[in-house]
């Protein structure tokens, strides 16, 4: 995760706003959280594994505003990192030179990087410096967009637009596509880190399940993403591709690695989902208006790592991938039926014997101010009815299974890493060191939304213990 | 009771309660013209 | 509610007037239901899109109300909405919306 504070202006919607009602920018910044806030915040623990999920249960909301006692038994599979060591990654990870850092942000920040070990192996370069007279000059021309660290209004950077004419490389675009490129990267190294069994050559594939969408005016969403993600982590004999199906690739892009691993093609495959900054601030005005802070400053990341039968590692069933076909339309529990009812009766699976169904975590923290419900809870509520349609569950069991095999939601807004995958590293922990023998995982893609078509799609697969 | 025959719908339909495509479907034989229908995704 | 989706409504409102339209909503809870039928009759409550302060005074409903359930074919209606009606608070939904009708709240 990436508290990203100074950033969050450039969510989709504050930028909107903000370009509106440029008061709007006061209001926002009045309400952001300082590193240590968003560090300690529960849910934030939880999507790091410091803290289980369980323990959302047990604390009642707002989680805001109090600081998560850290668990001594469990141990991390990620940290919560400051935005400007992030920043200083994005002008590194740039090979076009669009952003340049302020002189003393870079001396400042330089140090940061060498420090953390997520961060130093991605910090063998220089970036483009510019000094405060120049960064001025900068932003009197335009043509691009300065880049801020918390709420401090002195700019620490600058990133100038790709193309003159080209919307696809403006400097919003290639913002995004950067904190993309990077957060995968670092989610990589968290693997790397924490996993002496993988090695940076050993890697052959990297699949990228993002939302951003790399590209100029002639090729829109060209990508390959993937592949920039590697070779930004020194994966050199990693090839990649991109993996599109709105917040959902995340599963098929699961899919895809373990089908490539399994029939051969490569021996190891990673699938990196790289954060979204358009997402930040999403629901800020909802935020402003009831007071609390704007929780929509963190970037997101999770990279999973696909290889051969270790002996003790989950296992990816490919025999258990539901997929939702045309026929099946856009509703929820016809959907719902496509991607869980058909597999369990395809393995002949009770549902008693699934330790727990994993779909979209969002934190309702962030949503039930803004009408929006619990997520996580609907999409339960909504599985169970369709497993009591299917005769799979009693009506009076609905309550205990949506406790027992449900979870609750911790992640953030961000999309696809929402969607069942930040709870990739928690089902591993339970699958291997836990009780767990089966999770689910199923997500879903709002097509709708890119207006080709009024379908939405959804994949599903189990991971299982090692027998 | 509702009479769809000759009216003009507007459906606003959400991606976690009913779409908008199934509402379509539900009313395709009530004699009404859909001019407008879309699908909110919350998160 | 979404200021592109009020956009639309309010130009659709105008070029039909109001009694040739109809609004069907799918809202999956209370909250974004009474929002919804708020905008679409007396205007956004919240006064940030282009229905803010406009009384289109629309005929609204939602799907899962009796009003609109009655019409459609039952087979149909069994087949495409009941499980979500099952998931979903469609109880406290319709009964939101009927009291914001009658001018509650």
């Amino acid at each position: 995760m990436i508290h990203t504070p100074g950033l969050t202006r450039y969510g989709s919607k504050p930028d909107r706003e903000i370009a509106a009602n440029p008061a709007r920018l006061q209001e926002l910044n009045g309400k952001l959280r300082s590193y240590a806030e968003a560090r300690d915040y529960l849910p934030n623990q939880v999507f790091v594994g410091q803290q289980s999920p369980e323990r959302l249960a047990e604390i009642a909301r707002p989680w805001f505003g109090h600081r998560a006692a850290l668990s001594e038994e469990r141990k991390s599979f990620g940290s919560v990192i400051d935005e400007k060591p992030f920043l200083a990654l994005v002008a590194l990870a740039d090979p076009f030179k669009h952003v340049a850092l302020l002189d003393r942000f870079w001396e400042e920040t330089a140090p940061m990087l060498q420090q953390s070990p997520v961060c130093k192996p991605l910090a063998a370069s220089s970036p483009n410096i510019v000094d405060a007279n120049g960064l001025k000059a900068k932003i009197a021309a335009g043509d691009g967009l300065p880049l801020f660290a918390g709420v401090d209004p002195q700019a620490v950077g600058w990133i100038a637009n790709g193309h003159k004419e080209d919307g696809s490389l403006s400097a919003i675009v290639l913002l995004e596509n950067l904190c993309g490129k990077v957060s995968a990267a670092l989610a990589l190294e968290e693997l790397f880190v924490r996993n002496d069994g993988l090695k940076k050559p050993d890697v052959g594939l990297v699949l990228g399940c993002s939302e951003e969408a790399v590209g100029d005016r002639y090729q829109r969403g060209g990508g390959n993403m993937a592949k920039a993600i590697a070779e930004f982590s020194g994966c050199a004999m990693a090839s990649g591709f991109d993996i599109k199906d709105f917040c959902a690739a995340p599963i098929p892009a699961l899919v895809t690695a373990a089908a490539l691993v399994h029939s051969g093609v490569v021996e190891n495959a990673v699938v990196a989902g790289g954060s979204s900054l358009p997402k930040l601030g999403m629901k800020f005005l909802y935020h402003l208006e009831k007071n609390m802070p704007v929780l929509e400053d963190m970037q997101a990341a999770v990279a999973v790592w696909i290889g051969q039968d270790d002996g003790k590692s989950p296992i990816v069933n490919l025999a258990s991938v539901g997929r939702h076909p045309v026929c099946a339309g856009a509703s929820l529990d016809q959907q719902l039926k496509s991607l869980v009812i058909d597999p369990l009766d395809r393995l002949e699976l009770a549902v008693p014997l699934v330790d727990k169904f994993v779909t979209e975590l969002h934190n309702p923290e962030i949503t039930l101010p803004a009408n929006g419900g619990d997520v996580a809870e609907r999409n339960y509520r909504m599985l169970a009815a369709v497993l009591v349609k299917a005769g799979k569950l009693a009506r009076t069991e609905i309550t205990i299974f949506m406790k027992e095999q449900g979870l609750p939601g911790y992640a953030p807004t961000q999309g696809h890493i929402a969607s069942a995958l930040a709870y990739v590293p928690h089902a591993y922990q339970g699958l291997t060191q836990g009780r767990f023998r089966r999770c689910f995982f199923f997500a879903r893609a709002s097509l709708f939304l890119g207006q080709m078509t009024q379908l939405s799609d959804g994949m599903s697969v189990m991971l299982e213990r090692h027998p | 009771m509702m009479e769809f025959r000759g009216k003009k719908v507007v459906i606003l339909g959400e991606r976690d309660g009913v779409p908008a495509h199934t509402i379509e479907q539900a009313i395709e034989n009530l004699g009404a013209e859909v001019v407008y229908a879309t699908t909110q995704c919350f998160v | 509610m979404d200021l592109e989706v009020q956009g639309r409504v309010k130009q659709l409102a105008e070029e039909y007037g109001k009694d040739e339209l109809v609004v069907l909503l799918g809202a999956p809870n209370v909250d974004a239901a009474r929002v919804q039928f708020e905008t679409m009759t007396r205007g956004d409550p919240t006064y940030a899109g282009p229905l803010g302060g406009v009384e289109l005074g629309l005929e609204a409903y939602h799907i899962f109300e009796p009003a609109v359930k009655e019409v459609i074919d039952p087979a149909r209606y069994s087949d495409l909405i009941e499980t979500l009606e099952l998931g979903l608070e469609a109880d406290s939904i319709v009964e939101a919306i009927q009291q914001a009708r009658a001018g509650k709240n």
